[in-house]
């Protein structure tokens, strides 16, 4: 479990990709590129390249210092040719 | 942050004194000085003109504007018509002229004078049919005085003022509204009971606010109109206790409206209780009211032209109009140090501007904006659902906590003041309320928590209907008055109904 | 805040505090009180204490007793309970109709045997009271006679509202199986006793057949198998077909037994298709063995891995294209097995579709996700679980269809949904679908119908579809009705939105989702009162573990208990501020004790083995 999720930050981004089934947003500030699915995403307008999203969100916490091999061997099965 | 406030306004000391040095007094005459659009000049540039002189006049929702000196017209904008006063002033004026009463009250450019502005003619013009007259004399502000050294000084044409908006309007009965609080006030107008005998009083509770126009007509008549209402709905019209006075003299001495009453107070040389000036011509500055009561005492925060709730920031140069209540100078303030501030918005208090205005002048951050939930947005302007009874705040405060606020601030009515009190503090949330700083300048307590109630005992009435002046600590008397009520009963299908179109104090008993 | 008449009604048995200062003397309202909703919060932050508090329901109508502040909680001390209206005069007249526009208060004293009624002010004031209430007074004895006699015809009319209870077959549907021991390979595809060959080269024409699919390969996976890499898995379907002429629903379907297919796949630049969350990973790593959803531990996996066009992962034609790639496949089996021979048939399974007049009429609604490309549904193909002749949910509108609850049975929904793996509902959910097996198998209830409905993007599309889940309920008329969906995020918005449609009709309903941690419901509304959880993960959280999550037996007896619980009138308990995971084991032990059988439970995640590398790291340091 997170142990800081309880510190929320208000944050904002910009819809910079939308596919039929997710979008990409960029955040504001430098501050990264988050793609989500669709239904992750609460919309009131037809979607479009360049709305501005808001959304509350806390900082990523590593849970531990293990690695978890499943995921490793996902890693690296994905870099095979 | 004080001392950049303080060299401004040596600045604009200079440039008044520098005025008088010249020996050319000017009076900048707005001519938006109502609710409406503002009025289209009839005058140019060079033309002389005379205390009463026609100056403007509305083309579409409005009143007109007269000029407030002898002088010579000198310049004219969009907002103003400039008139350079003569060295000699007479108090002589230019008359109106109009067939019957209303046309009097258009002529004279007679708009509300608590603060609104509606053009009363307007306002006037409308058949209550035995309805009320509601006239606020309430005057809610604190450290506002001058509608009750008005009552003081001039009852009787008050009274007759009152009378005339009876008749224009068809009421039946005119009732002043007025906080028991002022005695001697309530006194000088029992005195008058006998001549003008439709006319009584109704006593409200000092706590803010009783002067909203709804709040009036709950107090008077115990019904509470929804915010888009207009108090004709009630059968009443509500009108402030100055225009009243400016009404008699319209219609008696056909003078136009040009004057108006200002209290001024705050940090003054002259100490900080309230002066009022009567008969103030319309365009004399803040600055020149600020100098006839004695000057500024030292370093200050702001000017506030209006009340401690419902005023705004001015400076020095700010020309009054007919709807300007009060002058008020506060303290430096308090440097908050950039602590994120919560506010709280309410028809009571300040609108967005002037509390942000306040946030910058504490050096505090805006870190949540809420709206009480009672506040509504009637054509831009919030209005209050039910003004002076509190619907809770709490979930409002526990927002400000959840968004990191470290303070609040507020500018909500007694009744909702002490909600937040009931909850803010314990979360340790700072509470600032906008009339803080002003009532920290004249050594009043800060508005808090609310002690007293918000019912008031009405004045006793004898036997011929007449009310009285409170025994003075006497065994009181309570009268029970029985209203007409008409019911029927029918009996049928094994049910048993009972129908009331209206009424009191019902009883209905089987046994 | 203070809060409505209405608004009390519903909360009367929450605590009673007061939201503002009020004054001695006055007869308490709504008006005076705080929203129970942010106690939870003010408890939190100690600013209120809650112990010795009245409810609603003791303090309205009460006088205050003493003049107190904002958040005071009413305690007896404070409150004049006794002259309070009691109930009892409600009891007495039952029909006194409260003054909708009076200013005044209301106060009806009973005293003995008398009623009293007494009105500060008020207009337009109507009072009707069956004379009967006001028991034999000496005054009215001839309306007496009257409400007598209203009372006879009433009881002339009663029995003949008693309805026959026999149980009604609308259609049936059998289910034919046949035992699949091996699949293999060979020139041709035929089923041969237990023996299921599949065509070698069937590949190419898959491939030709959808201009998107750039390869195919078919894996053949038995258990000994399954610590297989798999890319993320999309479908997990059953491989059945229809005899003759049938429709879907109804007649008879052969299925295969032992072995399920399986859609896989990636892009072209090796990117999993429908991205997130995905499920790629060692099988007996990955799969909740035993889901609805999920193959069984033993099943063989005729597992496609399909490589579409590059970038169109995330487009709708992409995992369109590959589900319809395999089910070429798949439908060359369906040929073989429509022929197969009768005698290889192992068990025989018939479902009747019953309905039980007279007893509470119940209807289950399905949101199925419709949000675009992965998120999408086909519906009602020819064949179980097929392609042909289906229309997506998503070009319908995603509009409710009514569908039978064996249409759900036999595989009416190909499910192209590629949400997060671990609240999917695979095509083989359905087929297994453990609501509506157990709402059709319950003798106290008469399921109408299902109702299937789609979860568009946009809001304003998501308003438009709940007002006709709403009114097609009205439509249908049933005591109560469930509503669930699969996994989290913009479809819990119109989830709510069907509850709230559904719940004003004056229809219970029972709602059932993942929430857990992570899914918690962004919106709700006051029908929101009767939830089931569908969380099984440890942490409350979505994963990677396919069909974790999904709808399971033990959450449809839990929703199935619930509903008829609100439709006989009880009430459901507020569900606690945060996901407490004790709450289910409580409820699953409530609802074993009254039937005497005991539930088990699935497992979850924490079942499944850890690859060797993390084990080695973990078991040994």
């Amino acid at each position: 479990m997170a142990k800081y999720t309880d510190k929320i930050i208000y944050m904002e981004g910009i819809i910079v990709e939308v596919h039929d089934g997710a979008v990409g947003i960029d955040l504001k500030g430098r501050l990264g590129f988050l793609k989500i699915p669709m239904r992750m995403l609460i919309s009131d307008y037809e979607i479009k390249v360049g709305q501005e999203v808001g959304f509350n969100m806390s900082f990523i916490e590593q849970l531990s210092p293990d690695v978890n091999e499943k995921y490793i061997s996902n890693i690296q099965k994905r870099q095979e040719p | 942050m004080s001392n950049t406030l303080s060299c401004q306004a040596i600045i604009i000391h200079n440039i008044s004194k520098l005025k008088k040095e010249m020996g050319k007094v000017v009076k900048t005459i707005l001519l938006r000085q109502h609710i409406g659009a503002p009025a289209t000049p009839v005058v140019k540039v060079g033309d002389s003109v005379k205390r009463g002189s026609l100056l403007a006049a509305p083309e579409k929702l409005g009143a007109n504007v007269h000029s407030s000196v002898d002088g010579v017209v000198k310049e004219i904008t969009e907002e103003a018509v400039i008139v350079e006063a003569s060295e000699k002033q007479s108090d002589d004026y230019v008359k109106i002229e109009g067939e019957n009463t209303l046309d009097l009250i258009k002529a004279a450019g007679i708009v509300g004078m608590g603060g609104a502005g509606f053009p009363t003619a307007v306002k006037l013009n409308i058949d209550l049919k035995g309805g009320y007259i509601l006239v606020n004399a309430a005057e809610c502000e604190p450290l506002l005085e001058h509608n009750m050294k008005q009552i003081m000084e001039q009852p009787e044409k008050t009274m007759r003022g009152i009378d005339y908006c009876m008749k224009v309007t068809n009421a039946a009965k005119g009732v002043i509204a007025i906080k028991k609080k002022h005695e001697e006030e309530i006194k000088v107008l029992l005195s008058l009971q006998d001549k003008f005998p439709n006319i009584s009083i109704h006593l409200l509770p000092d706590i803010y606010p009783m002067g909203e126009e709804r709040a009036v007509v709950r107090e008077v008549l115990g019904k509470l109109l929804p915010p888009t209402s207009l108090p004709s709905e009630a059968d009443s019209v509500v009108i402030n206790v100055e225009t009243c006075l400016r009404i008699a003299e319209a219609i008696e001495d056909k003078k136009p409206c040009f004057l108006k009453n200002i209290s001024v107070g705050g940090k003054l040389k002259k100490g900080t209780k309230t002066q009022v000036f009567m008969d103030v011509p319309v365009g004399t500055t803040v600055g020149e009211l600020i100098e006839m009561a004695g000057g500024i005492d030292g370093e200050y925060g702001e000017i506030v032209l209006g009340g401690p709730f419902t005023g705004h920031a001015v400076d020095l140069s700010t020309p009054i109009t007919k709807t300007s209540g009060g002058i008020l100078v506060t303290e430096p303030f308090k440097d908050l140090k950039g602590a994120k501030m919560g506010i709280l918005l309410c028809a009571c208090g300040g609108n967005l501007e002037r509390m942000e205005d306040l946030c910058k002048k504490y050096n505090a951050v805006v870190t949540d904006v809420q709206a009480c939930k009672q506040a509504e947005d009637v054509r831009g302007t919030l209005k209050c659902q039910n003004p002076g009874n509190c619907p809770g705040q709490a979930q409002k405060i526990l927002h400000f906590k959840n968004a990191g606020c470290t303070d609040v601030i507020i500018g909500n009515c007694s009744d909702c003041t002490n909600t937040v009190m009931g909850s803010a503090p314990k979360m340790n949330l700072n509470v600032h309320h906008q009339t803080d700083h002003i009532f920290e300048t004249v050594g009043m307590e800060p508005m808090r928590y609310l002690t007293k109630s918000k019912v008031v005992e009405q004045l006793p009435v004898d036997d011929k209907g007449r009310q009285l002046p409170f025994p003075k600590e006497e065994e009181k008397t309570e009268q029970a008055v029985e209203q007409e009520f008409s019911f029927s009963t029918m009996l049928d299908d094994g049910l048993f109904h009972i129908h009331v179109e209206e009424g009191q104090d019902i009883h209905i008993e089987f046994s | 805040m203070s809060i409505s008449a209405e608004y009390a009604e519903e909360h009367k048995s929450s605590p009673a505090v007061l939201c503002c200062r009020a004054e001695e003397g006055v007869v308490l309202s709504s008006h005076n009180l705080e929203d129970p909703e942010i106690f939870d919060d003010l408890v939190d932050q100690g600013l209120l204490k809650l112990d010795g508090c009245l409810t609603i329901g003791d303090v309205l109508g009460a006088k205050l007793l003493k003049t107190c502040d904002s958040l005071t909680p009413l305690t007896k001390d404070l409150v004049a309970l006794a002259d309070k209206p009691a109930e009892a005069a409600k009891e007495e007249a039952p029909a006194v109709v409260a003054p909708a526009a009076s200013v005044g208060a209301v106060a009806a004293p009973a005293l003995g045997g008398s009623l009293k009624i007494h009105i500060g002010e008020g207009k337009g004031i109507d009072i009707q009271i069956p004379v009967g209430a006001l028991g034999g007074t000496s005054g009215v004895p001839v309306v007496s006679n009257a409400a007598q006699a209203v009372a006879g015809n009433a009881g002339v009319a009663a029995p003949g509202a008693v309805a026959t209870d026999e149980e009604v077959v609308v259609r049936s549907l059998t289910r034919k199986h046949f035992k699949i021991t091996e699949v293999k390979r060979g020139p041709e595809t035929k089923l041969e006793g237990t023996v299921l060959t599949i065509r070698e080269g069937i590949e190419k024409e898959c491939v030709d057949s959808q201009k998107l699919v750039v390869d195919l390969k078919i894996d053949i996976i038995t258990p000994d198998q399954y610590h297989t890499y798999s890319n993320t898995i999309m479908d997990v379907q059953p491989i059945a077909t229809k005899e003759g002429d049938d429709e879907v629903g109804t007649g008879t379907t052969r299925v295969l037994d032992g072995v399920v297919m399986v859609v896989s796949g990636t892009d072209e630049n090796g990117v999993q298709i429908g991205e997130f969350g995905s499920s790629e990973g060692y099988l007996d790593e990955n799969i909740m063995w035993g889901r609805p959803g999920c193959p069984d531990k033993g099943d063989i996996f005729i597992k496609t891995n399909v490589t579409i066009k590059e970038k169109t992962n995330m487009e709708r034609p992409g995992p369109l294209a590959a589900h319809t790639a395999t089910d070429l496949i798949t439908d060359e089996i369906r040929k073989v097995l429509k022929k197969a021979d009768e005698s290889l048939v192992v068990d025989t399974e018939t479902f009747n579709q019953v309905r039980r007049p007279g007893k509470k009429k119940v209807v289950i609604v399905k949101e199925i996700m419709g949000q675009g490309a992965m998120h999408d549904n086909l519906l009602l193909p020819v064949e179980p679980v097929g392609v042909l002749g289906a229309k997506p949910n998503v070009d319908i509108g995603n509009v409710p269809v009514v569908v039978s609850p064996l249409e759900i049975l036999d595989g009416c929904i190909h499910a192209l949904t590629c949400i997060g793996p671990a609240s999917k509902e695979m095509s083989r959910h359905y087929w297994r679908e453990p609501l509506v097996l157990e709402v059709l198998h319950d003798h106290e209830v008469d399921l109408t119908g299902v109702v299937l409905v789609g979860s568009p993007q946009i809001n304003a599309e998501k308003f438009y579809v709940s007002r006709r889940v709403g009114m097609t309920l009205e439509a249908i008329g049933p005591d109560g009705a469930f509503v669930t969906t699969e996994g989290f995020g913009n479809n819990h918005i119109d989830f709510a939105s069907h509850i709230e449609q559904i719940g004003k009709r004056g229809i219970k309903v029972v709602g059932m989702s993942f929430c857990a941690n992570q899914g918690a419901l962004v919106v709700g509304n006051k029908y929101m009162t009767s939830m089931v959880d569908n969380n099984k993960s440890e942490g409350g959280i979505e994963n990677e573990i396919l069909a974790n999550n999904t709808l399971c037996t033990e959450d449809a007896i839990r929703a199935l208990s619930m509903l008829k619980a609100e439709m006989a009138g009880e009430e459901v308990k507020k569900a606690e501020r945060k996901w407490n995971p004790n709450v289910k084991t409580q409820n699953i032990e409530l609802v074993s004790n009254v039937t005497g059988k005991p539930i088990e439970l699935v497992e979850n995640e924490t079942s499944l083995p850890m690859s060797d590398k993390f084990k080695e790291k973990y078991m040994n340091a």
